[in-house]
């Protein structure tokens, strides 16, 4: 049975043992927490070791803006746009953190944030951004080149 | 967490500080980022303390992210590591990028999927006939320069399909590219044929 009161309270403990008290409405921005929600699991602090107090405070803080009623298209949207100008560590755990929590809205962001780095450029410029190991054999190599160099002209 | 890694490294060797650098920072032309590549694989486990973390993404998500990236990309990305390479192999990536530009006609999909898979796939389908569509037909040069293994029957088609590359992809479209993949297929099978 799920509770839609809004005066709910969901209480989180990051990785790094920070707790976060957020109104039901803000958590179950998160489909995770949203099923922990419906099955009665909520009622303690939920442990996340995977997510850390900072990308966690990030994240609340997405989820709430996001239910916010007086925030308008614009404010929304800029707010998307400033968010995800981040660091790659960050970028990271944020991807990380929105795929574990299943925050819908933000995943698509991000991952869509990490595509637009990866776009227009060649092989040896992404090994570069992510610190990639090229791992193929210069054979290997030769012979994916050529099957790829259409998008290369 | 990021701040205790920071002091590890500090007594580190001078490069791993520069190539923490340029990890944060991007995109340096240097190729001083091949030498540490190795401990901050070992060591980009789970808070990416070393690295941003990047190194470690799995082939998941790293799927979803290619679900976003346009077709080249998509391609360039597929020469970058063997994982990637296998990731960016994946027809249901090719079948979005070659039916994104397709006008919505729903069983037109459907049907479309069973025969491009019978003849070769969408990643082939692309790379051969419908990356032509999308650059600019301004002259007869870009598509005999283009990649030699590539049809010279799409040629003659050039002109037909005009200077400006359609921003939706009708019927028309799709029955062409297709009749031109199936045959490739049959010539090829032909080939095969023949050497037996």
């Amino acid at each position: 049975m799920s509770s839609s009161k809004s005066n709910k309270i969901v209480k989180l403990e990051s990785s790094d043992n920070k707790t976060f008290e957020v109104e039901e409405a803000v958590a179950v921005q998160s489909e995770t927490l949203k099923n922990m929600v419906d099955d009665g699991c909520a009622n303690d602090t939920i442990p996340l070791p995977n997510v850390n107090g900072k990308i966690l405070e990030m994240v609340l803080g997405w989820c709430k803006k996001h239910v916010d009623e007086t925030v308008t298209g614009d404010e929304l949207n800029k707010y998307e746009a400033d968010f995800l100008d981040l660091d790659q560590a960050d970028l990271y755990g944020l991807l990380m953190a929105a795929n574990f929590l299943n925050v819908k809205g933000l995943l698509d962001r991000v991952l869509q944030r990490v595509a637009d780095m990866i776009k227009g450029k060649k092989p040896e410029e992404i090994r570069r951004i992510f610190n990639i190991k090229n791992d193929f054999t210069p054979e290997e190599e030769e012979e994916i080149r050529l099957e790829n160099a259409w998008a290369f002209d | 967490m990021k701040r205790a890694m920071a002091d590890d490294e500090v007594t580190e060797k001078g490069e791993d500080k520069k190539m923490k650098k340029i990890r944060v920072e991007g995109e340096e032309e240097e190729g001083e980022g091949e030498g540490g590549e190795g401990k901050g694989k070992g060591e980009g486990e789970g808070e990416g303390g070393r690295g941003s973390g990047f190194v470690n993404l799995d082939e998941n998500l790293l799927y979803e992210v290619l679900k976003h990236v346009d077709a080249r990309t998509l391609a360039s990305a597929g020469c970058v590591s063997k994982l990637w390479h296998r990731t960016a192999q994946d027809e249901r990536l090719w079948e979005l990028i070659c039916t994104r530009h397709l006008a919505n006609i729903d069983c037109l999909k459907q049907q479309l999927r069973s025969v491009v898979l019978a003849l070769g796939g969408f990643r082939r389908l692309y790379s051969l006939f419908l990356c032509h569509l999308s650059k600019p037909q301004s002259s007869g040069s870009s598509s005999s320069s283009s990649a030699s293994s590539s049809s010279s029957s799409w040629g003659p088609f050039a002109p037909m399909i005009g200077s400006k590359p359609p921003t939706r992809w009708g019927k028309d479209e799709v029955h062409l590219s297709l009749s031109l993949l199936s045959i490739r297929y049959y010539e090829k099978m032909n080939v095969n044929n023949r050497g037996r």
